[in-house]
C-alpha cells in the first residue's frame, strides 16, 4: 500500500492567539514495503504523521494518499477499511484499553471491523505469542498491567486484524533491552515474511538504526532530510537536530578518527567480532 | 493535538477582562447569579445579557468559543421553550428564562476563560475569608472548588484520546449514527472515569511529595490591585442590584 504526503500542513487553533503549526508543508512518498523511521525531538510533528495516515485527524492544507483513500479534510467514505489496513499503536497504551480483560481487548478490533472468523480465541493467543506474552495474560485486566506488558498488548491489539501498514508511536518507551531485541525480531519477521510496511515514530536512534531501512529526520514541523542507514552515520546532522548518535556509529567514527580501519556494522555483536578480527 | 475550545479551560491572552482583579470578577459573577435568580424583570435580564456580550468581546476570546457552548446546549433551550408553551407561560417570561440561562452559562465561561487556576483559588479564598472566624478549612475548600471547575476539561481531554484510539480500531464516534454514539459513550464511560481517577491520584501524590500542606496558609506573590476597569465593571453590577431593589420597592 502506497503512502503519499503532498505538501501537507497542519495547524491547530487557527486564527487565534493559541495558533500552533504542527506540520509545515511536509511531502514524502512510501512505495515499497519495509521499515521506515521518522526521527525527531518532541513537538517535531511525528505523531501527527501517524494520525494523518490513520485518518484520525485531517490536514489543514495538502493531501494524504493512503492506497486508494485520500485524507484531505473531506469525509472519507468507508473510513473503517482504511483503518483496517493501517493499524496505529498509540504512545500511551492505557489510552487504548476499554475492555475488562486482555482477551476482550485484543478481540475488540476484530469485533468492530466485523471480521468473520470462528477461531478468534486461537487468534488472540497467537497475537500474544507474537509479542512475547503467554496465555496467562489473557484473563488479566489490561489496565493493571505494567507499562512494558501494556505496550506489548497494545501491539497485539493491532496485529490481530492483520493490517498492511503498522504505525508504532514511540514503541521502545518502557521496554528493556531484551524486549527491544524481541520487538526488533518481530518487526523484521513482519517485514520479511508477511510483507508489511512498518512506520516507526521515535526518538530512539539506537533502536531505529538496527531495525529500519529508511529514515526521515524531522525538526520543527518539517522533514529536513531523508535517506538510508548512511544518513544516521552523519553525527553533525543528528547533533544539530538534538538526537542521540547511535552508539555503534559513535564508536566506529571514533575508531576511524584514531586511524584504524573498520567496516560498517549494525549489530553490536557483529561489531565486537569485527573489532576482534581486525585486531588479529 | 486537540483544539483548546473546551469548557472551562483558561485562554491565555492579554485583555481588559483578563486584567481584572479575580476577587472583583468573582463578586461580579455572584451578583450576576443572585440577581438573575431573584428577578424575573425583562429589562434587568436584557441589561445583564448585553453586559455579558460586551465582556465577551472585551475578553478577546474568539466568539465562536462561546457560541460552541450555546450550540451544544441548544436542545435544552428548545426543551425550555416547549415546556413554557405547554404550561401556557407567556412569551416575555419564556424569553426571560432563556436569557437567564444563557447569561449565567456564558458568564461562567467568561470567568473560566479569563481566570487562571491559581487566580481562581486566590479569589475563592479571599471571598470566603469573612468566614474565617468559623475556623473553616478555606484553603482546602478553595482548591476543591477549583478542582471541580477544572475537572470537566480534564475529562474532555481523556475522552478525546480514548475516542481516537477507538476510532483507530473501527469504532468511529464522529462518523456514526446516534445509536452507535450512545453505545460508544456507554462503552467508554467506565474507562474514562478510571483514567481520570488515576490522574487525580497522581496529582495528589505529586503535591504530597512536594510537601504540600492543605491545612497551612500559603503566601501569595501576586499583588491584585483594584484598577479603573474593576470599578467600572462593579459599578455596572451594582446598578443591577440598585435597579432590582427599586423595582421590588424594598427601599
Amino acid at each position: 500500500m502506497e503512502i503519499k504526503f503532498d505538501r501537507v500542513s497542519l495547524v491547530i487553533n487557527p486564527y487565534t492567539p493559541l495558533e500552533k503549526t504542527i506540520l509545515n508543508s511536509v511531502s514524502f512518498e512510501i512505495k515499497e514495503t519495509g521499515i521506515y523511521s521518522f526521527l525527531g525531538k518532541s513537538n517535531s510533528g511525528k505523531t501527527a504523521i501517524g494520525e494523518l495516515i490513520n485518518a484520525l485527524i485531517s490536514p489543514t492544507n495538502g493531501k494524504v494518499y493512503i492506497g486508494k483513500f485520500i485524507n484531505d479534510g473531506r469525509k472519507i467514505r468507508k473510513i473503517n477499511r482504511l483503518r483496517l489496513s493501517a493499524g496505529y499503536v498509540f504512545k500511551n497504551p492505557y489510552d487504548m484499553f476499554i475492555e475488562s480483560t486482555v482477551r476482550k481487548e485484543i478481540e475488540c478490533g476484530m469485533k468492530y471491523f466485523k471480521y468473520k472468523l470462528k477461531d478468534k480465541n486461537f487468534r488472540a493467543k497467537d497475537a500474544l505469542k507474537l509479542v512475547g506474552l503467554d496465555e496467562t495474560f489473557l484473563n488479566m485486566n489490561p489496565r493493571k498491567l505494567n507499562l512494558r506488558d501494556a505496550k506489548k498488548v497494545a501491539i497485539a491489539c493491532i496485529l490481530i486484524f492483520n493490517p498492511e501498514i503498522i504505525i508504532l508511536d514511540e514503541p521502545t518507551i518502557g521496554l528493556n533491552n531484551k524486549d527491544k531485541t524481541d520487538l526488533e525480531r518481530l518487526l523484521k519477521l513482519l517485514k520479511n515474511r508477511y510483507g508489511k510496511t512498518i512506520i516507526i515514530l521515535s526518538k530512539d536512534t539506537n533502536f531505529c538504526f538496527k531495525t529500519s531501512d529508511y529514515f526521515y529526520l524531522m525538526e520543527k514541523t518539517r522533514i529536513i532530510t531523508h535517506g538510508d542507514k548512511t544518513l544516521l552515520k552523519d553525527e553533525e546532522i543528528l547533533k544539530a537536530i538534538g538526537l542521540e548518535v547511535p552508539h555503534i556509529v559513535k564508536f566506529s567514527n571514533e575508531v576511524r578518527r584514531q586511524g584504524h580501519k573498520l567496516h560498517d556494522y549494525i549489530n553490536i555483536l557483529d561489531l565486537i567480532k569485527g573489532v576482534y578480527r581486525d585486531a588479529k | 493535538m486537540q483544539s483548546r475550545t473546551l469548557f472551562g479551560s483558561y485562554y491565555p491572552v492579554v485583555s481588559i477582562v483578563h486584567k481584572l482583579n479575580p476577587i472583583i470578577k468573582l463578586i461580579n459573577f455572584l451578583i450576576c447569579i443572585i440577581t438573575l435568580i431573584l428577578t424575573n424583570n425583562l429589562y434587568i435580564n436584557i441589561f445583564m445579557f448585553i453586559l455579558t456580550i460586551i465582556m465577551m468581546f472585551l475578553s478577546y476570546v474568539p466568539i465562536r468559543f462561546y457560541f460552541k457552548t450555546f450550540y451544544f446546549l441548544r436542545y435544552i433551550y428548545l426543551i425550555i421553550v416547549f415546556v413554557c408553551y405547554y404550561l401556557n407561560i407567556n412569551l416575555t417570561d419564556t424569553l426571560v428564562y432563556i436569557l437567564k440561562l444563557i447569561t449565567i452559562i456564558e458568564y461562567l465561561k467568561i470567568f473560566s476563560y479569563t481566570t487562571s487556576p491559581s487566580e481562581t483559588i486566590y479569589a475563592i479564598e479571599k471571598t470566603l475569608s469573612p468566614f474565617n472566624f468559623l475556623y473553616l478549612p478555606l484553603n482546602k475548600i478553595a482548591i476543591k472548588i477549583n478542582n471541580i471547575l477544572r475537572y470537566i476539561p480534564n475529562l474532555e481531554t481523556s475522552k478525546q484520546k480514548i475516542l481516537k484510539s477507538l476510532s483507530s480500531r473501527g469504532l468511529d464516534y464522529y462518523h456514526t449514527n446516534i445509536i452507535k454514539k450512545i453505545y460508544i459513550t456507554l462503552k467508554i464511560r467506565k474507562n474514562l472515569f478510571l483514567v481520570n481517577k488515576d490522574k487525580n491520584k497522581e496529582i495528589y501524590l505529586c503535591s504530597k511529595y512536594r510537601l504540600y500542606n492543605a491545612k497551612k496558609y500559603r503566601t501569595n506573590y501576586r499583588t491584585n490591585k483594584i484598577g479603573f476597569y474593576d470599578i467600572v465593571f462593579i459599578t455596572f453590577h451594582l446598578l443591577i442590584i440598585i435597579s432590582y431593589i427599586k423595582i421590588r420597592g424594598i427601599l
